[in-house]
């Protein structure tokens, strides 16, 4: 039998261990050892404060009312980690290089460090979280009286007074001293409490596995599933109208927004964060915490509907569905579990909304009120703390104050979903801040005050409403009895349930009030500073703003105003640090831009991005924020992805241009070494007829007695070698003319068959003297053509004369056959000689190739000659080439264009 | 898998899991009908998650080796000034 005093000595033992591990973490941590913060499944855990005793408490609850609905309020959140790689990393990355204190420290530094929008965000955050934590209270005093009531009790009904001592007084005390010990005992630049975070996440632990051992419990005990869930049962739990519809999907949503959204969740996965590659783990670890969450959610419903006497309260079937089997342990381990999810959330939103409230509203008010006093004397840091002292026990306060105003109401039950109604209204300008860099101030300063009050008229109002009172008037009757501003039927939009109503409202109106306001107002520098600084925050250097932001100060001033808010141990840390970073060793840093914005950012990971720009203001002179280089960077950014772009485009290019120049550089080491062969061919050629030219001319100067005849041979001889030497030089320069293409000659219709004649006519002595016969085969049709007729007729001719010359057969021929061939005349002059040998095509033509020598030797003639005719060719727009080429004879072809 | 497709998978898997618990698609397994004890919805929405669950930790996972190598950024490549871009493109 559990009595009353037993599970307060047991609750009181729990937070005792609480404080413990706490207190043991913290020590751990400040002695240098980084176990908390270097484990990913710590900062997984500490996520889960998301599930509060709203989950542990309300999802039975909410699963025996509603079926399978409760089951989105888990879906949204795992969407969002699963989406981590985009979102979460993003924010996390800004919050870690602009030290961001909460979400509405974000939200301001991101719209120009506005002090507006700090204070809306905060006040928005306070009314969303009061009545939330005020249902944690009421949460832990309904389970302690379940629980201690013993099992006669198992309507779970019981609320208010439990007779003089008042637990949700005790715990909010609990929780106030908890959250004030490791929560504010000291001023971290990064606002990380690992002490607090080793407690939520064991919490986690407990509550998890409290939910499981029920769960496991309630199957095992109705001896399998199938007992469990008769499919009477299922109908019963899971049937309902419409389950996937409007409202389906407005609360994945929703739920989506809140675990981004919630000042709790924002201090834990953003604020808390040691290392941006935790997320990696939380990307699917979390989704499966909240997968086991849900696991035996339905189980336990099917468990009370079917145990519990009707009428039995279902938020409270974790308790007294182990009671109502004399389960007294594993009751008790629930209440444990419920107690844990209710303290974390408690914890950790007091320590979130107390970090806001002190720097967006406590701070600037002091700032503004008492400056001169406070810059002479005053330590800032402790009154930073003391207002965060004091801002959680208002939080508290104001809790236990809204609990014991509405205990006695349903209004507390539905307060979790309105809760993430209005925090869903940061959503626009957070999206909006990360990822449109025209984001304005006015903008989400309109987007988020329409937001809130459509969040108020059509969401809170009708849940405070009660018939007879002035709200239940305008929830039935409209504003100023107005039937078009029914709040749950605003402009008459009716047929929808009442949430799906007020988020489609609010948050459209949120939007648009964003994005218009944006367009039709313009960003302040700093605005255009810091929207730069956000949305490029993967590409941007750190330090790069110091770019844009030109100021300077006295070191002294900023030295005394560091050492007041960061502490004066910290403080010297920074300046020795950043001065030898700046290569100084005397440990002064320079008072230059940089170091002003670095110092800036320490101040505002205690105090908020405002109130740290406000104090910097006073000590700095002569700040400018330049926009043409706040321009520059935001075009940086862009130039660089463009400049990387076309860097590949570039080096793609620049690989085929490299291709091709490898190709062009060996044709021309090719050339290089055709140009050598001719070279030492053309000395040779010359050589041989000089040195017969200049023996014979010796000895003909030697010879004073040389008979006539011998003479006149000689004199015969040099005089043929000259004339050779005279040929060669001819073709040479004939072929370097053509080449050049310095030659013009006349241009004529001709007929090639008349050119054809009348080389073969050239060729006649010739032939009759080797005894070649030759052929001629003419076209069947006339063709004509344009060019030279001389020319025309020496490349036949050369083609003639050569099969000629080095026909060696036995019947030698020569056969030359025309025809008009696809609008080209083509002449071949075959033959029946030895052919060309082993020559390749491409060097039989070009001038002095080592073919050339093959072919030329021991014969006549330069051996210019087909490539003279080559060129020739090719300049009548022609072509010749040696189409055959065997033992047994050879075949050249030359065809050329025939004229129009 | 390259890292861009990586990435790619990353943005999409949020967005395919929208699909897969939003209508019409969780229509289709809408039955309170038992398969082996448990109601085919709810077989089905878990089964889903955990899917989800598998493809987020095999993504992270294949994200983490990637982006190990490439978190120290790069230092930015100050782009040329126009006018030489030009010069030389």
């Amino acid at each position: 039998m559990l009595t009353a005093d037993v599970v307060v000595a047991i609750a009181l033992g729990y937070v005792g261990l609480l404080f413990l591990l706490a207190f043991l973490s913290d020590r751990w941590s400040r002695k240098g050892s980084r176990w908390i913060s270097n484990s990913p499944v710590i900062y997984t855990l500490s996520i889960s404060v998301y599930c509060t005793s709203w989950t542990f408490y309300g999802a039975v609850g909410s699963a025996a009312r509603n079926g399978l609905e409760f089951i989105t309020i888990y879906l949204g959140p795992t969407l969002v980690f699963l989406g981590w790689w985009y979102l979460l990393r993003k924010l996390v990355r800004i919050g870690q290089v602009n030290r961001i204190s909460s979400i509405a420290d974000l939200i301001s530094s991101r719209y120009g460090k506005s002090n507006t929008l700090a204070v809306m965000v905060t006040l928005m955050a306070v009314i969303g979280t009061t009545p939330y934590i005020a249902l944690q209270l009421k949460a832990v005093t309904t389970s302690f009286e379940v629980v201690s009531g013993g099992s006669g009790d198992l309507l779970g009904n019981r609320s208010g007074d439990s007779g003089g001592s008042d637990p949700a007084l005790w715990v909010a005390v609990g929780m106030a001293l908890f959250t004030i010990l490791f929560g504010t005992r000291n001023l971290d630049a990064n606002e990380q409490h690992p002490g607090v975070v080793a407690a939520i996440a064991f919490e986690a632990l407990v509550k998890l596995l409290a939910l499981l051992m029920v769960g496991l419990f309630v199957v095992f005990s109705f001896g399998g599933l199938e007992n469990l869930f008769p499919e009477e049962m299922s109908r019963r739990l899971l049937e309902r109208e419409n389950v996937f519809g409007g409202r389906w999907a407005v609360l994945t949503f929703l739920s989506a927004t809140a675990i981004i959204c919630l000042p709790r969740e924002f201090q834990v996965t953003v604020v808390e964060n040691a290392r941006e590659s935790h997320l990696r783990t939380a990307g699917w670890l979390f989704p499966a915490y909240l997968l086991l969450i849900c696991l035996f959610i339905l189980p336990i419903a099917a468990a009370g509907l079917t145990r519990l006497p009707a009428g039995a309260n279902p938020d409270m079937f974790v308790l007294t569905v182990p009671m109502a089997a004399n389960q007294e342990m594993l009751a008790l381990f629930a209440f444990i579990g419920g107690f844990s999810s209710a303290t974390s959330m408690v914890i950790v939103a007091c320590i979130a909304l107390s970090i806001m409230i002190s720097n967006h509203i406590v701070m600037p008010v002091v700032l503004r009120l008492r400056w001169l006093r406070l810059y002479d004397s005053a330590d800032l840091k402790t009154l930073v703390l003391f207002s965060r002292r004091f801002s959680i026990l208002l939080i508290l306060f104001l809790g236990l104050l809204y609990y014991r105003l509405s205990a006695q109401t349903e209004a507390l039950a539905s307060m979790g979903l309105i809760a993430f109604a209005g925090v869903a209204q940061f959503l626009p300008s957070l999206l909006g801040g990360l990822y449109w860099r025209q984001a304005t101030a006015r903008g989400a300063k309109l987007g988020l005050m329409g937001g809130v009050v459509l969040w108020v008229y059509t969401l809170l109002l009708p849940s405070l409403a009660e018939d007879g009172t002035m709200f239940g008037e305008i929830v039935s009757n409209g504003l100023f009895g107005w039937e078009m501003l029914r709040p749950q039927a605003l402009f008459g939009m009716t047929g929808f349930d009442p949430l799906v109503h007020a988020i489609v409202w609010s948050l459209t109106a949120n939007t648009a009030l964003l994005i218009a306001g944006s367009l039709f107002s313009e960003q302040a520098p700093l605005e255009r500073l810091q929207s730069a600084l956000f949305v490029d925050v993967f590409r941007n250097t750190p330090g790069d703003e110091s770019r844009a932001l030109v100021r300077s100060a006295a070191i002294d001033d900023l030295r005394l105003l560091s050492r007041r808010i960061l502490g004066a141990d910290a403080a010297d840390r920074q300046f020795r640090d950043f001065a030898l970073r700046q290569g100084r060793d005397d440990g002064v840093p320079v008072a230059d831009t940089a170091f002003i914005t670095h110092l800036e950012r320490q101040i505002g990971g205690n105090v908020g991005a405002a109130s740290a720009r406000v104090m910097i203001s006073e000590v700095v002179s002569g700040e400018t924020i330049s926009l043409d280089e706040i321009i520059r960077m935001v075009d940086e950014t862009q130039q660089v992805i463009e400049y990387s772009q076309a860097l590949e485009a570039n080096s793609r290019t620049l690989e085929q241009t490299a291709a091709q120049l490898r190709q062009a550089n060996q044709r021309l080491m090719r050339l290089d070494t055709e140009k050598d062969d001719f070279l030492s061919q053309v000395s040779h050629e010359l050589r041989t007829p000089m040195t017969s030219i200049r023996s014979f001319a010796e000895a003909l100067l030697k010879a004073d007695e040389m008979p006539p005849d011998q003479a006149h041979r000689f004199m015969r001889i040099i005089h043929d070698e000259s004339l050779r030497l005279t040929s060669l030089l001819d073709d040479i320069l004939d072929l370097s003319h053509l080449e050049s293409g310095e030659v013009r000659w006349q241009v004529e219709h001709l007929d090639p068959e008349t050119a054809a004649v009348n080389a073969i006519a050239a060729c006649e002595g010739l032939a009759a003297e080797t005894g070649v016969r030759v052929e001629h085969v003419p076209a069947d049709t006339p063709a004509a053509i344009r060019g030279n007729r001389d020319r025309l007729s020496q490349i036949l001719i050369n083609l003639i004369s050569n099969a000629i010359k080095y026909n060696d057969s036995a019947e030698p021929w020569v056969r030359v056959e025309c025809r008009v061939e696809a609008g080209r005349w083509r002449v071949d002059v075959r033959d029946n000689g030895p052919g060309a040998g082993d020559v390749a095509p491409d060097q039989l033509f070009s001038k002095f190739a080592r073919g050339w020598r093959q072919i030329a030797k021991g014969r006549s003639g330069t051996g210019l000659g087909l490539a003279i005719s080559a060129e020739i060719a090719r300049r009548h727009g022609g072509d010749l080439s040696l189409t055959e080429s065997s033992d047994h004879g050879s075949c050249f072809t030359l065809t050329l264009p025939i004229a129009q | 898998m390259p890292r861009q497709k990586l990435r790619d998978a990353a943005f999409i898997l949020p967005f395919f899991g929208l699909i897969l618990i939003m209508p019409p698609f969780v229509d289709i397994f809408f039955s309170v009908r038992l398969l082996g004890g448990i109601p085919v919805i709810l077989l089905y929405i878990f089964c889903a998650w955990t899917a989800l669950i598998v493809l987020g930790w095999v993504l992270s996972r294949r994200l983490v080796t990637d982006a190990e190598t490439a978190e120290p950024r790069a230092p930015i490549l100050h782009p040329m000034p126009p006018e030489q871009r030009d010069a030389d493109g």
